[in-house]
Order: structure tokens, then sequence, then C-alpha cells
């Protein structure tokens, strides 16, 4: 990452989604501090934050950060109108998405919520009442995958595994994998199709690249889907779990190459897990790349 | 003279009673057309979950043109959500007040709430909309009546004082 260039999502481009008393606090926050924060959170009667390097900031009327208890608090108007405006008025319209937890935004990522949740037989039907909104703020770093694509360009495509604990940049680094690999920087230029269950992983900052983007359906029917539709030379998804075993190895049989994410803090850990461990059998990664603290990447063949 | 006067006065007086016999049936067609509206958005849901601002921008309705509603619910430069709007475009309705609060009721909810809950509010407001119009459709040719008469006696009466 050194060196790498950085695109921030506009940071202003959540403002359209906050009540306009959060707004002018946020407007008003010194630019060195947005330059670490990732999240925007707001808790009904709590401290409304902003998560600056792992830490929780709060902030002052003045927009200065602040001990928690002196933060301006979130009323439930606040978060009313919050989800008013990420929903565009129409809350049914996000039906399927909020039972997962969270509201996809119209130019890319989406926003977790929780609270009072209703639920049937099948699991999470609705909440009665939202009661903690989190907003992340994305960032595109162009650069992250360039050692993959280096490789890739000299030997030739190949079944990759990204891995490592939780919040070390393994969405960050699919999404350089996703730009670099469908770009002419390295002469690959390769279709790729991203399968983004959770649409958390496609940028705007993103388009204009060879990338066919399939969000909000189950990561196993998505894979399936663009496999027999859109031709992929390659395939993109984040945080492999049990029920894409099947569709990954579908498409991997189809001649698709597949990089995928998995959380675990090594190669041996992740292959404790049954359905890895066939994932693994049946050969299709052939490369694993560990991010380690400061985006560091180590790419080792398996 | 005298008389051409009193005809005159007697016919003013009628006019006046057709006016107020046709804001009756103005009320039975801004209910007609709020029903139709609130058919055209539960529909729209269920079968595509576009969201109301593409409901009601795509909506054309003379009577609620007429009377400012969509203009109120279609603001451009509003910021209020639709539920907002649509409490203060009803008021210009004036529906008969058992109406009025349904609408107002349901309003309160409208794109706050989760789909279910949505239609089932809607599938509500629409009944007690067909109920109010055919209760104003029952007593409106009989008000229209006592309108004109009523107003065509007082013509007469005024018309006889002042002869």
């Amino acid at each position: 990452m050194d060196g790498g260039e950085v695109i921030y999502s506009d940071i202003t481009s959540l403002f359209k989604y906050l009540p306009e008393k959060l707004t002018r606090i946020l407007a008003a926050v010194p630019e060195k501090i947005w330059v670490g924060a990732t999240e925007i959170r707001l808790r009904t009667g709590s401290p409304f934050t902003i998560t600056v390097k792992g830490k929780s900031v709060a902030l002052n009327n003045d927009g200065k950060p602040c001990p928690i208890s002196g933060g301006v608090k979130c009323t439930k108007k606040d978060i009313d109108d919050c989800i008013s405006l990420l929903s565009r008025y129409s809350l049914y319209t996000f039906e399927e998405t909020i039972k997962k937890g969270y509201i996809p935004l119209p130019d890319g990522g989406r926003a977790g919520i929780c609270g009072t949740a209703v639920s049937g037989t099948s699991g999470i039907i609705t909440f009665s009442e939202i009661t903690s909104v989190n907003l992340r703020i994305h960032r595109l770093y162009p650069n992250f995958a360039y050692p993959l694509a280096e490789l890739f360009r000299k030997d030739g495509p190949s079944g990759t595994l990204v891995f490592s604990p939780p919040g070390l940049g393994k969405t960050s680094f699919l999404r350089s994998a996703a730009v670099l690999l469908s770009g002419a920087e390295f002469g690959l230029e390769l279709r790729t199709a991203l399968v983004d269950e959770r649409s958390e992983v496609f940028l705007p900052e993103m388009s204009g690249r060879l990338i066919d983007v399939i969000s909000g359906c189950r990561k196993s029917e998505g894979i399936e889907l663009v496999t027999r539709s859109m031709s992929p030379q390659i395939i993109i998804c984040d945080e492999l779990s049990e029920s894409d075993c099947e569709p990954l190895m579908n498409a991997q049989n189809s001649g698709v190459v597949l990089i995928a994410s998995a959380h675990g803090n090594s190669l041996e850990g992740i292959f404790r897990r049954p359905f890895m461990k066939k994932l693994f059998d049946s050969g299709i990664f052939d490369y694993s790349v560990n991010i380690g603290d400061g985006y560091s990447v180590k790419i080792e063949r398996i | 003279m005298e008389l051409v006067g009193a005809v005159m006065l007697c016919c003013a007086f009628f006019f006046l009673g057709v006016v107020a016999s046709r804001s009756e049936k103005v009320i039975c067609d801004r209910i007609y057309a709020l029903g139709k509206l609130v058919v055209h958005i539960r529909s729209s849901i269920l079968a595509t979950r576009i969201p109301l601002s593409q409901i009601f921008g795509g909506y054309e309705d003379n009577v609620l043109n007429e009377c400012g509603f969509l203009s109120c619910i279609n603001n451009p430069v509003s910021t209020e959500d639709y539920a907002k709007r649509w409490q203060k475009a009803v008021k210009l309705l004036l529906l008969p007040k058992d109406a009025e609060v349904s609408a107002l009721g349901v309003g309160a909810e409208l794109g706050r709430c989760d789909l279910k809950t949505q239609i089932e509010q809607l599938v509500y407001l629409e009944k007690v909309l067909e109920d109010c119009l055919k209760e104003q459709r029952r007593t409106l040719e009989g008000k229209q009546k006592v309108y004109k008469s009523v107003s065509l006696l007082i013509g007469v009466v005024i018309s006889i004082l002042l002869l």
C-alpha cells in the first residue's frame, strides 16, 4: 500500500442520508480526522460517533472530538429521519435487505442497521424499531492487489484465497483485484464478475472497468447466475460460506478462475472447516493471500 | 322592473344552490380519486416495490391535480418525507371527517413501515374510502335537491319581502 493512491468515497455523499443536525456537525470535522474515518454511527439516546482507526470518536456541536460523555446525542427522530433518507422514503422497498440487517445505498456501499427484530419461522422478518445505524465510509485502494495482478500477468490467472482476521482489508483487496484484473494496466483486461451479496464490495469509483456486478442475492445464486449468463473469466466474491461450495466448484469446472475471501488467522485454521477443506481438495485455489497488519500482503502457492 | 328584479334574485339564489350542490359532488369525486390513488399505490408496491417518488411522480389525475393534492405530494423543493407531504395534501381534499381521519392515520406511516404493514394499511384505507363514497353517493341526490330547493325558496322569500 506504500505510495499507493487512495480514492476516497466522497464523505459528503453520505450527508444526504443524515439529518441536518448531524451534517452540520460533520461538515465542521477537520480533514485530518476524516482521513482515517471508516464509519459514521448513530445510536438512539447515545452520542453520535465516527470510527477513526478503530476507535469511536464523539463530536461536540462544533464538530470537534470530545469525550464520549460530552458528544452530541442522537434522538429517536434522528434515527427515524436517517432511515427515511436511507430508504428514499420507501422503507418497504428494502424489505429483503432489512431482514439481513442492512440498507444498500444507491451510490454503492450500505448502511448496517439493528434494533428490535420481529422474528418468524424463517428468521427475522423485519425490525419493529431501528435503534442503530452504521454508515460505512468506503475507500478504494486501487493498487492494493498489485502483487497479485503482477503474478497473474507472469503466470496467468489462478484461483486465489484471500484471508485475514476481520477488519484488515480483505474486501479492499478484492476491490483492487477487480479493478486491476479487469483493467489494462497489466494487459489482462479479464471479464470479471463480482458477486456482491451484501452490496459492500462494489463502489462507483470502480466503474469504467470490465466488471459485471450482481448484488442483493445469495452468493450461491449469484455465482451460478453469472457463470451461466455472463461468461466471466474471473469471479470475485467475499466471505465464503458453506452454501457457496457447490456453485464455486461448478464454476471452476466451467473454467472460471475464482478469487474469494475468508476470515481466518491461518490457512490451517481455515481448512479445518469441512467446506473449506472440500474446496481446497477440489483444487480451486492455487494461491493464498494473507493480509496482515498495516495492509501487508503475503502471497504463497497453496 | 320589480318583477325582473325578483326573478333575477331568485335565479341568483338558485345558482348559489346549484354551486353548493356541485360542491357535494366534488367531495364524491375527490374520495373516488383518492381511492384510485390508494389502489395504484398498493398495486405498484406489490408488483414492483418501486419507491414512492416514482409511484407519485408518474401518477396523473385531474381531480387530485385541481385541488393541489398531487402538487403538494410531488413538490420538488420539499425535503419532507412522503408521510408528512401526504398529511398536508389530504387536508386540501376537505374530505368527510371519517375519511380524513383514516387517510391521515395511514399517511402517517406512509413509506415508514415494512411491506406487509404498508399493504395492510392501504387495504384498510381503500375500504374506508369505499364505504365513505357509497354513503356520500347515497345522500348526494337528496342533498342536491335540498340545496336547490332551499336556495330557490330563500330567493323567493327575499324577493317577496323586498317587493
